[in-house]
């Protein structure tokens, strides 16, 4: 008999377990400003805490292997996938210092150039027409306060 | 008597110009999100939410609730025309709709189902509005500890319905809890699980979650899938969209039948609304006389099961509004949205409320004969939208995402946590950890800390309060046995979708 120490449920196992002790050790600290052992802040991160522990463990040495294994994507793919999730993030950045306009024609050219492979001046002219149509609904219509940045529109 | 009045009332409210429009707008936009792969239900009430805070609170919620029950119709529709069942409850619909499609009868289908989806949806508003008022008036008597081993228990019970080991359905509830835990202490005022950071001194925003868990995720899914490079599948050609007198004929009993059943079981916390459906499945195919037909296409088929689903989908109205308890991830995100708009959903929602509760419930009225009305002459427009391809759609989703997220409090730090979201989600559902009891814990955490925590403050720490009251004690009982048959009704439908589709999938 082999033991596999890195299975999905070994890891998530593990995961779990560390974030029951986070939570007890955020109970541990809490208690000092309550008045009692069962009323105060401290009463729901404890009581998640340990059953997070006890199911962690659970999880951990939990014999039945009979669920399919899951694959996660591979060569391409994944460089889609990882590159929206950035543009994402990069977008949040931008947005502070570019103002709303710039970085949200800029982003959804981006994603639409990776995701719908167009080229790049359709995908361009496709996002222009969203950051318009968003623009009005959301900052004219709307009144949603996004960053100006160094832009003043 | 009182509740026709003040529905009454209610449709005075409604027909007004503006609130027409809302109704209108929210149950069309409904319908698109249901036609549509890649937004759902829940998804589509989260990132409309901000959107919505420029109306007053009845308009905002009157477009919400158009929102939830136009995407139920709507997802009728691919599952007939295209075989794509959008949600696990649609999967019945698809076992003979899409034959009678191929048969050239979609319209046929689509008429039937949207018929009794109408049909289905005014019985169960009816039962709304005769069961929530007494609900709410009977709940008027519970205190802290009823409501807490009432919130408790249904969601246990909830736990075992997402189609999962129960052992990850409780982890991702408990972690859904430790996350709603973040923030200002309930009784302190001190920050918790902070770590020095202000910005985790507010707390998580649970519509940027939703939105994450949602939106970012079921996009993130779409990539890896490849949609954008795969070739639109072609609706089936729509010929006559109204059925004839002899589909009316053969749909009534089921349609019936299909909405009796879906309402009633769909109050128990617990059933769902794919239960409901395959019940009702198997129920018209038990008492037809050809049962040889179904599966080849057999108009009761899909007037059963889609009567179902709506039925059970108005009746989880009742336990939301009458005592706050959401039984689906739709009617969670709508629970935060009244509380987001200042209301307390449970008893006392029918008294201080009471007049934006009842236009509420006359607009879904109002929205099910719009969408009754529209819907079926606008089914060609609706199958040609499924042509959009993804690669626009997709960056659609994840550009409304990000402004959704940030619109809520106007936060940068609400789109991160949307986007890390997103990329859990996507590996939520990739290991098949279920998302539902992480929502319905993240929503119901802090009510359920602040019952127990004024129970024990009441009986002074010790913990036999919830057994000694005889409320609490009953709703214990209840729970039990509620658990029992609800862990039944589940291994069937479980097997049943392994039947017909040959995977597991998350039930909604």
């Amino acid at each position: 008999m082999t033991f596999k120490l890195f299975t999905e449920k070994k890891i998530s196992g593990f995961i779990v377990i560390l974030l029951g002790l986070l939570s007890l050790h955020e109970a541990k600290t809490l208690f000092p400003y309550s008045k009692d052992l069962l009323i105060g802040d401290h009463v729901f991160p404890g009581l998640i805490g340990i059953l997070l522990v006890v199911f962690g463990l659970a999880l951990f040495f939990e014999r039945k292997t009979d669920e399919k294994k899951a694959e996660l994507p591979t060569g391409k793919t994944l460089l889609i996938l990882v590159s929206s999730i950035v543009i994402l993030f990069l977008y949040c950045l931008l947005i502070q210092f570019a103002g709303y306009v710039v970085s949200t024609l800029i982003a959804a050219a981006c994603l639409i150039k990776i995701i719908g492979k167009y080229r790049w001046i359709k995908s361009i002219l496709i996002a222009g027409t969203i950051t318009g149509v968003f623009y009005l609904l959301f900052i004219v219509f709307l009144k949603t306060p996004f960053p100006s940045g160094i832009f003043t529109f | 008597m009182e509740s026709v009045i003040y529905l009454l009332n209610g449709f005075g409210e409604v027909i007004t110009p503006s609130n027409l429009l809302i109704v209108l707008l929210g149950s069309l936009l409904g319908t698109l999100v249901g036609v549509l792969p890649g937004l759902g239900p829940t998804s589509a009430i989260a990132i409309l939410l901000p959107v919505t805070t420029v109306l007053n609170p009845a308009q905002g919620l009157m477009m919400m609730a158009g929102i939830y029950y136009g995407s139920m119709y709507g997802g009728s529709t691919t599952a007939i025309l295209m075989n794509i069942p959008g949600e696990s409850s649609s999967v019945p619909t698809t076992l003979d709709g899409y034959p009678l499609a191929k048969k050239g009868r979609a319209g046929a289908a689509l008429g039937i189902a949207a018929i009794g989806s109408f049909i289905a949806g005014i019985i169960g508003l009816v039962g709304l509005i005769l069961f929530a008022p007494f609900l709410a008036n009977q709940a008027l008597k519970f205190g802290p500890p009823e409501y807490f081993t009432l919130m408790l228990f249904a969601l246990l019970i909830l736990f075992n319905l997402t189609g999962f080991s129960l052992k990850k359905s409780a982890i991702m509830g408990l972690l859904g809890f430790l996350f709603s835990l973040v923030g200002i202490g309930l009784t302190t005022g001190q920050p918790r699980f902070d770590f020095g950071f202000s910005f985790l001194t507010g707390g998580f925003e649970m519509i940027s979650i939703i939105i994450g868990l949602f939106a970012i995720a079921e996009v993130l899914k779409g990539l890896e899938e490849n949609r954008s490079l795969k070739v639109p599948k072609k609706p089936v050609q729509i010929r006559n969209i109204y059925p004839s007198k002899n589909d009316l004929k053969q749909s009534s009993f089921p349609i019936l039948r299909g909405s009796v059943l879906g309402f009633f079981l769909g109050i128990l916390p617990g059933v769902s609304a794919t239960i409901t459906a395959f019940l009702a499945y198997d129920l018209e195919k038990k008492v037809s006389k050809n049962p040889e037909k179904f599966g080849k296409g057999a108009i009761e088929g899909v007037a059963g099961p889609e009567s179902a689903n709506n039925a059970t989908s108005s009746g989880g109205f009742i336990p939301l509004l009458s005592l706050g308890l959401p039984s689906s991830p739709p009617l969670a995100v709508l629970l935060a949205a009244l509380m987001i708009y200042g209301l307390t959903p449970g008893p006392i929602l029918f008294e201080q409320n009471g007049q934006i509760v009842w236009t509420i419930i006359a607009s879904m009225f109002v929205g099910n004969v719009i969408l009754l009305i529209l819907n079926l002459p606008l089914v060609g427009l609706w199958a040609k939208l499924t042509d959009v391809p993804f690669g626009i759609m997709a960056p659609i989703i994840l550009l409304i995402s990000f402004v959704g997220a940030y619109s809520v409090r106007n936060s940068m730090f609400d789109v991160v946590v949307a986007i890390i979201f997103g990329v859990l989600g996507y590996l939520f559902n990739k290991f098949r950890w279920p998302i539902v009891p992480f929502i319905l814990c993240l929503v119901l955490g802090p009510k359920i800390e602040t019952y127990f925590l004024q129970s024990l403050e009441m009986s002074s720490g010790k913990l036999s309060i919830f057994v000694q009251r005889p409320i609490s004690l009953t709703i214990l009982l209840l729970a039990v046995i509620i658990l029992i048959v609800s862990i039944i009704l589940m291994k069937r439908t479980k097997r049943r979708i392994l039947q017909e589709t040959g995977e597991q999938m998350e039930i909604s």
